[in-house]
């Protein structure tokens, strides 16, 4: 059974339960989930290496169901790798230089420390965002259709991050961030958008990129990460052909004009 | 099915993508380019119901969509905005809600505070004036704006305000307090007292009543009410042992114990005061810089609890003056002196012993 760390952690609705297990049977080790209030993203897994005891499965607050649906998000996505170790994307040291350098360009004053920080702020940013958004949406749809216990924290959860998101958009942003940076970010979060606003029927969601015209891309994105929609997101994709993370991150690097920023890693992630 | 969200978004008026607009509205900035912006994010969310509002400022489109299905934006929403201090979030709730309710007083009260806060007091005056003029028995709104006009500087248009509030709702502690502190700057201190007694009485747990009171204790006759001006102070910094309150009562503290200082020395210079710092300066000599500023470091520390210097049974422990000493509060008052003086000129510190500085630096023979 999964071992819960944190003495008091409420029950796990079912679909949670049954995500935990599933990632233990898949890999052989328990995961251990608690409660990380400092966690700076809503939830993150660092899967075991040969020496680990258990998955280590940080969630940023657990008083809600939201944390069940973060949980099953972040086992999924662990189960997309496979019983190996997960696939990581290395930085690459001359690109996280040239966004340094870009952003000691920028019209705002900082000293070059901070444009050295903020660079590689953004540039770190960026993969985690490549990582995690095009395999997400594969996770998102698996769950909205294999979890009704889920959908309505899935729905706040994806909800919420969007009309966050949309706060990047604002004219000042773009005058702050190197360009490459900036483009490709928001065009993800318009991928996000538009591929949330259809999958909770709230096509309303993604109006404020469609109207800055990034909807064709965000259509593209998506396409690349679904793949076939009939096997994506099960949990089998080198089976089934259905598109890996690799694939799906290296076609959006490609889309996205950021190929070549990073190297594939067979680490732990 | 969840709640919807409300969205706010603003994107620059270049980036609008004029192939989702009528071919004859696509030049940029024109008026039919708004009207057709307008028009697109209201087609937009009309199937999801609501409210949309579109404005044009400095090259960007403005949007705000707000989810209720009434025609208002909600109470509930503005006043959890309003309580989570995201003024940025109520405010163009506010407006929305009066462009459709223009006397609506809560709205014109909340908007008038967040103004205020903001120091946007010509708007702050106009909005809350209307509140007390459409519902005058609004004490909240009273005081509010009697606190505008007293930031905008206006004290003689702050009082009216601030007396019906009192008037109104005599055991209101900030129309108390705000028609007190208001007394004080216009030199009314008896006056003002009563207002600030009741204030402290009604909310004594409240550190700012405790400590303007007994500001106002001092002015008014401050040798008679030492005892009960100290009082305050050590109660206020009980309640607020920390920020910018917190330094604020403390310099009044060194202040107060100065002045008595110098009741008791009937006007001349205290030679026990004068004595310390003579040891002090010697005692800093002596030291390398580091050891200096470690000195300094710990009296400071020692000071900023508070130095009862008039109350010489106080003792305290210096572990690197002359190698350990255990001093009165007096003697370390006057090493912080020193240390200030030496180490740090130019800054104040707080405690007036000039006249027993000077003349320590005299006996030792250094130059003021």
């Amino acid at each position: 059974m999964p071992e819960i760390a944190r003495p008091g952690f409420r029950e796990f609705l079912p679909s949670a339960n049954q995500a935990l297990a599933d990632l233990e049977a898949a890999t052989g080790k328990p995961v251990m989930v608690v409660e990380a209030p400092e966690l700076n993203v809503l939830a993150t897994i660092r899967k075991a290496g040969p020496e680990d005891a258990s998955h280590l499965l940080r969630v940023q607050g657990s008083r809600d169901r939201q944390a069940d649906y973060l949980i099953v998000y972040e086992c999924r996505m662990a189960l997309r790798d496979g019983p190996d170790p997960r696939v990581v994307l290395k930085d690459k040291r001359d690109r996280r230089e040239r966004v340094i350098s870009a952003c000691e360009k920028l019209p705002r004053q900082m000293t070059l420390a901070e444009a050295r920080n903020l660079g590689s702020f953004l540039y770190d940013g960026l993969l985690l965002q490549l990582r995690s958004i095009g395999p997400g949406l594969v996770v998102d749809r698996w769950i909205r259709e294999h979890c009704p216990d889920l959908k309505e924290p899935q729905a706040q959860v994806i909800e919420s991050q969007i009309t966050s998101n949309v706060g990047a958009l604002q004219p000042s942003t773009r005058a702050n961030f190197p360009a490459e940076i900036y483009e490709a970010s928001i065009a993800m979060n318009a991928a996000y958008a538009v591929f949330g606003g259809d999958l909770l029927g709230k096509p309303y969601l993604a109006v404020p990129y469609l109207s800055v015209g990034h909807g064709p891309l965000a259509r593209r994105l998506i396409a690349s990460a679904l793949g076939d929609p009939d096997r994506a997101g099960t949990g089998e994709g080198e089976a089934t052909g259905a598109p890996t993370d690799r694939t799906i991150i290296d076609s959006w690097a490609q889309e996205l004009g950021v190929s070549g920023w990073y190297e594939w890693s067979e680490r732990i992630a | 099915m969840s709640d919807p969200q409300p969205i706010r978004f603003s994107v620059p008026e270049a980036e609008f993508d004029l192939a989702m607009l009528p071919e004859a509205a696509r030049e940029r900035g024109s008026q039919a380019f708004r009207e057709a912006v307008t028009t697109y994010y209201k087609d937009a969310y009309r199937e999801a119901g609501g409210r949309v509002d579109v404005s044009f400022a400095d090259g960007a489109i403005e949007v705000n969509w707000e989810p209720q299905s009434g025609q208002v934006p909600a109470s509930a929403t503005i006043t959890a905005h309003l309580e989570a201090g995201r003024y940025d979030e109520a405010i163009p709730l506010l407006r929305t809600r009066l462009q459709l309710e223009p006397d609506h007083v809560e709205s014109l009260y909340n908007l008038g505070m967040v103004c205020s806060d903001r120091m946007e007091l010509k708007e702050a005056r106009e909005l809350l004036g209307r509140a007390v003029e459409l519902d005058p028995s609004h004490v909240n709104a009273q005081v509010a704006l009697g606190i505008a006009a007293l930031r905008d500087r206006d004290t003689a248009a702050a009082r009216a305000p601030l007396e019906k509030a009192v008037v109104l709702e005599p055991r209101n502690p900030f129309a108390r307090r705000t028609l007190g502190q208001l007394l004080l700057m216009e030199d009314e201190t008896a006056a003002a007292l009563p207002h600030l007694r009741a204030a402290a009485e009604v909310a004594a747990d409240d550190p700012i009543n405790l400590f303007t009171y007994a500001q106002a204790l001092l002015a008014s006759d401050g040798d008679s009410h030492v005892a009960e001006a100290d009082a305050l102070f050590k109660h206020a910094l009980r309640l607020a042992p920390v920020g910018e309150l917190a330094e604020r009562i403390k310099n009044q503290q060194r202040k107060l114990a100065d002045r008595v200082m110098r009741v008791n020395a009937q006007g001349m210079p205290r030679m026990d005061a004068v004595e310390y710092l003579i040891s002090a300066l010697q005692a800093y000599r002596e030291l390398a810089p580091e050891g200096q500023k470690q000195l300094l470091a710990e009296v400071v520390a020692l000071s900023q609890r508070g130095l009862a210097i008039n109350d010489p049974s106080q003792k305290h422990t210096l572990s690197h003056y002359r190698d350990g000493s255990t001093v009165s509060a007096l003697e370390a008052a006057c090493v912080y002196y020193a240390g200030v003086k030496l180490l740090l000129p130019g800054q104040d510190p707080g405690l007036d012993l000039g006249r027993e500085y000077a003349l320590a630096q005299g006996m030792l023979g250094e130059k003021s």
